[in-house]
């Protein structure tokens, strides 16, 4: 798709975004009845649904640790997420990168020392793929934690935000993440003091536009910080209410 | 199947339970848990469906996606139909031993099971509607299943959710035209209607069957067993009835005991006689579903595409 | 502080519900607790939960967690191994719990020899699968729970049916074994793991002290039988609707559930009327 079919004249994307708009989001917690902590997150029509369980014993007890929790992430992506039907082996290289990358997000979230010999699983399944996979997987497993009552230092949001032309674009959906000339990059922060959890970038980008879309990013960042903390509270009154008799 | 360790003092409890006549949760024998169905949930496949059985929101939950594609026809291949693919993985958010490649068996297992149930033409889908151009072009169906949870009673919670994905599965319009080329020669073209309004369903999806699983325990045998139940079954028995009140497949699992031959028939009798109620059943919880189906979310809550926490 | 701020401070602090991140106080006078965690001079919020004020000492209690075990607590768990002069049990906490031979208790006159210590003298006491109602002595140094059962309330557990519960609802109360009028005794683990079984005197169980590690259980009746899956349906029921579970909302539950039959209590709209009808009753007594 050329440059000009993804951001028409006046200013709309592909989808009749606006180009700092952001997909709707949807989001609940407590989605699966058997697992500690669960959610279900939708970004635009990308969905995902995350189960948590932990703290708990090892499965391998050799491979923990004295003085805090290991984390564990397991990412799955549906047959039936993509546009075309593909069924990915278990050791697909993107599969095992996008764990690795949430594994090492979320280890400077959790508080894992208050939870020593002890292990964290992370089970997250990509339902239907739109783009943005590693920020809704982030998103969802925030939700999903927290749901859980895992001890963190906040919560940990993730956007994606790229360049058509030279207009800064936020919350690339699968369209603009695959068209070659966008460049665009995922950013996770912990909203609280901004701080970056993660930064990746996969095409080239000249450095004097890294800014404007960073900033971008981290604007979307804490748009979601606000949905989630929205579902988190929802789900925290619901029990409440029904506790407090 | 995922291991629940019972102590030979709740093992002793359930089987003398089961043989008098009690179940731990007070059902019947023949009585089946809850079912919650919801369809359409996943919107870029061509179907999709999630069953729930248990009791109070806890149970066996599975998640079917149906995508439907147009393969090019090899030689070998049947000339005048389409095809059917299954394939079932379970999720480490069931058993934790399921991380990794250690679900691989009970895939295997449950996708063979998928396979001989709807994998063909004794699924009663008309698989030469999904013929485009023979010898040439066909779609072929993928069903792909995500076992979320497993509390007893897999098999059908497999079966249900796949027959309503499969009900709930719409595909394009196919239009073939006859071009001839320069030499004269005619050939057979097809172009996919690209129309979110004008899909059809699959031919025969009403004639899917349901499945009934017993389990033998001790001397008598249960229809939809619990998970604690599963854990002193002997032997199970999983059996697809149709519509048409006809057997479509029979699959034995347990590898502990055989069953007695006069038992096989006694079973296979009794699942004939409650498929009715099951396909009544299945229907209501149907129709209840494609209610909801394509229901506007309001607001952060999603309840109306997944179900409720409850 | 003069008395009217300090009340103020309770009001503003207590009770709140916050998500991770947020800030509880500023004030320096606090101290942190559970939950939370403090940057400089701030308290914040580590999980979603209700904030707690105990005098100066400031926590934050999540809504949903597992199990972390006290010093003291009565629990349920379940063997998972059986290992050199100890058992591992699941106590569904972030750990498995330990349970030493030197920790059980031993029927009378048998003396303590070398060969117990043989993995298949073990096995004769608990093997894998087996539930044991034990006490949190003390933790390991690295926050295992040390368990015992030397009384002989406590030790194997037969003639029932084991669920499993969010263990925020068992509060800490005086005594966790109950047996209620209807005739059935409970096990209610402080770690959510419940035993519900036929009602056995406790003279009995002294009498047969040698059988406290026996697998069989006794004759129960077809009553007994019915009258524990309605126990057990009633505890499902309060758990997935969130009601705390004590004896009290028990024998509630079950007074209410006489009216439908036992397997109807796990279908949605009954158990939301019955639970609802269990809290209006708490609610009156209170």
């Amino acid at each position: 798709m050329s440059r000009q079919e993804l951001i028409s004249p006046e200013g709309l994307r592909v989808d009749g975004r606006r180009a700092n708009e952001l997909r709707r989001i949807s989001c609940r917690a407590s989605v699966l009845n058997s697992a500690d902590g669960s959610a279900y997150y939708e970004q635009g029509n990308t969905k995902v649904l995350v189960a948590v369980y932990g703290p708990r014993e090892p499965r391998n007890r050799s491979l923990a640790q004295q003085d805090h929790a290991t984390i564990n992430v397991e990412f799955n992506i549906a047959p039936f997420s993509t546009s075309e039907r593909r069924k990915r082996s278990k050791g697909d290289k993107r599969l095992l990168e996008i764990s690795s990358f949430v594994k090492q997000t979320f280890e400077g979230a959790i508080q894992t020392a208050i939870y020593p010999r002890s292990q964290i699983d992370i089970y997250i399944h990509l339902l239907q793929h739109d783009g943005g996979t590693l920020e809704t997987c982030i998103n969802a497993a925030t939700l999903a934690l927290v749901d859980a009552g895992i001890s963190m230092m906040d919560y940990v949001c993730a956007c994606t935000a790229g360049f058509i032309d030279e207009t800064p674009i936020l919350d690339l959906n699968f369209v603009e993440e695959s068209s070659i000339e966008v460049p665009n990059l995922t950013v996770a922060i912990m909203p609280r003091n901004g701080n970056i959890a993660l930064l990746q970038m996969e095409s080239k980008l000249h450095s004097s536009k890294l800014e404007d879309v960073m900033e971008l990013a981290v604007e979307g960042c804490k748009h979601i910080h606000r949905k989630l903390d929205q579902a988190v509270l929802v789900a925290a009154k619901d029990l409440a209410d029904k506790l407090s008799n | 199947m995922a291991s629940l360790i019972l102590s030979p003092a709740e093992q002793d409890f359930i089987i003398r339970g089961v043989e008098k006549g009690f179940r731990g949760d007070g059902r019947g024998s023949l009585d089946r848990r809850e079912v919650t169905l919801r369809t359409g949930m996943i919107s870029q496949a061509n179907g999709s469906a999630r069953c729930r059985i248990g009791s109070l929101g806890v149970g066996t939950d599975i998640l079917v996606g149906v995508k439907a594609e147009v393969n090019t026809w090899a030689a070998g291949e049947p000339e005048e139909c389409g095809t059917i693919v299954c394939n079932v993985e379970c999720s480490p958010s069931a058993a934790q031993e399921f991380e990794g490649r250690g679900a691989d068996e009970i895939n295997v297992e449950l996708t063979q099971l998928l396979d001989r149930i709807v994998g063909g033409e004794q699924s009663g889908l008309d698989l030469r509607k999904l013929c485009i151009i023979p010898r040439q072009a066909y779609w072929v169906l993928h069903i792909d299943a995500l076992v979320l949870d497993v509390k007893g009673g897999v098999a059908d919670a497999l079966v249900w959710a796949t027959r309503a994905a499969l009900l709930a599965t719409k595909l394009p319009r196919v239009v073939v035209e006859s071009v001839t080329d320069d030499s004269g020669v005619a050939r057979a073209e097809f172009d996919v209607v690209d129309d979110a309004e004008d899909q059809m369903g699959l031919e025969g999806a009403r004639d899917l069957p349901l499945a009934a699983t017993f389990n033998q325990i001790g001397r008598r045998y249960v229809v939809d067993a619990s998970e604690q139940e599963e854990a002193v079954t002997q032997a199970k028995l999983t059996v697809a009835v149709s519509p048409k009140m006809e057997i479509c497949a029979i699959q034995k699992g347990g590898m502990l005991k055989g069953f007695a031959p006069s038992l096989l028939s006694e079973i296979t009798q009794t699942a004939l006689r409650i498929a009715k109620e099951e396909f009544a059943r299945f229907d209501a919880l149907f129709a209840e579903a494609s209610k909801h189906n394509g229901e506007l979310d309001e607001e952060p809550s999603t309840g109306s595409t997944f179900l409720e926490p409850f | 502080m003069d008395v009217d701020m300090e009340s103020q401070d309770t009001r503003d602090i207590a009770s709140r519900i916050v998500t991770p991140g947020s800030v509880i106080t500023n004030d320096t006078a606090f101290m942190r607790g559970h939950g939370t965690f403090a940057e400089r001079t701030t308290i914040y919020s580590s999980v979603a939960g209700a904030v707690e004020r105990i005098n100066k000492l400031v926590s934050v209690r999540p809504l949903k967690q597992r199990y972390s075990g006290e010093i003291g607590d009565i629990i349920v768990g379940r063997i998972t191994e059986v290992a050199s002069k100890r058992w591992r049990v699941d106590v569904n906490s972030r750990q498995d719990g330990i349970l030493l031979l030197s920790s059980i208790n031993l029927p009378g006159g048998i003396q303590r020899r070398k060969s117990e210590s043989d993995e298949l003298q073990m096995r004769t006491f608990f093997a894998e699968g087996d539930l044991v109602f034990a006490e949190v002595q003390s933790y390991f140094a690295d926050g295992a729970l040390s368990l015992h059962t030397r009384s002989l309330q406590y030790g194997k557990l037969r003639n029932g049916t084991f669920v499993t519960v969010f263990p925020q609802l068992v509060p800490r109360s005086r005594s966790h074994f109950h047996t209620l009028p209807c005739g059935v005794d409970i096990v209610l683990g402080v770690n959510g793991y419940i035993w519900v079984s036929k009602h056995v005197p406790a003279s009995k169980v002294e009498e047969n002290s040698e059988l406290i590690y026996s697998d069989k259980n006794e004759f129960i009746s077809d009553d007994e039988r019915e009258t524990i899956a309605r126990i057990a349906n009633c505890i499902h029921l309060l758990n997935r609707l969130y009601v705390k579970i004590t004896d009290t909302s028990i024998i509630f539950a079950y007074e209410a559930s006489l009216t439908h039959a036992v397997k109807d209590l796990l279908t949605r709209e009954i158990a939301i009327d019955l639970a609802h009808n269990v809290k209006t009753r708490l609610e009156q007594q209170s």
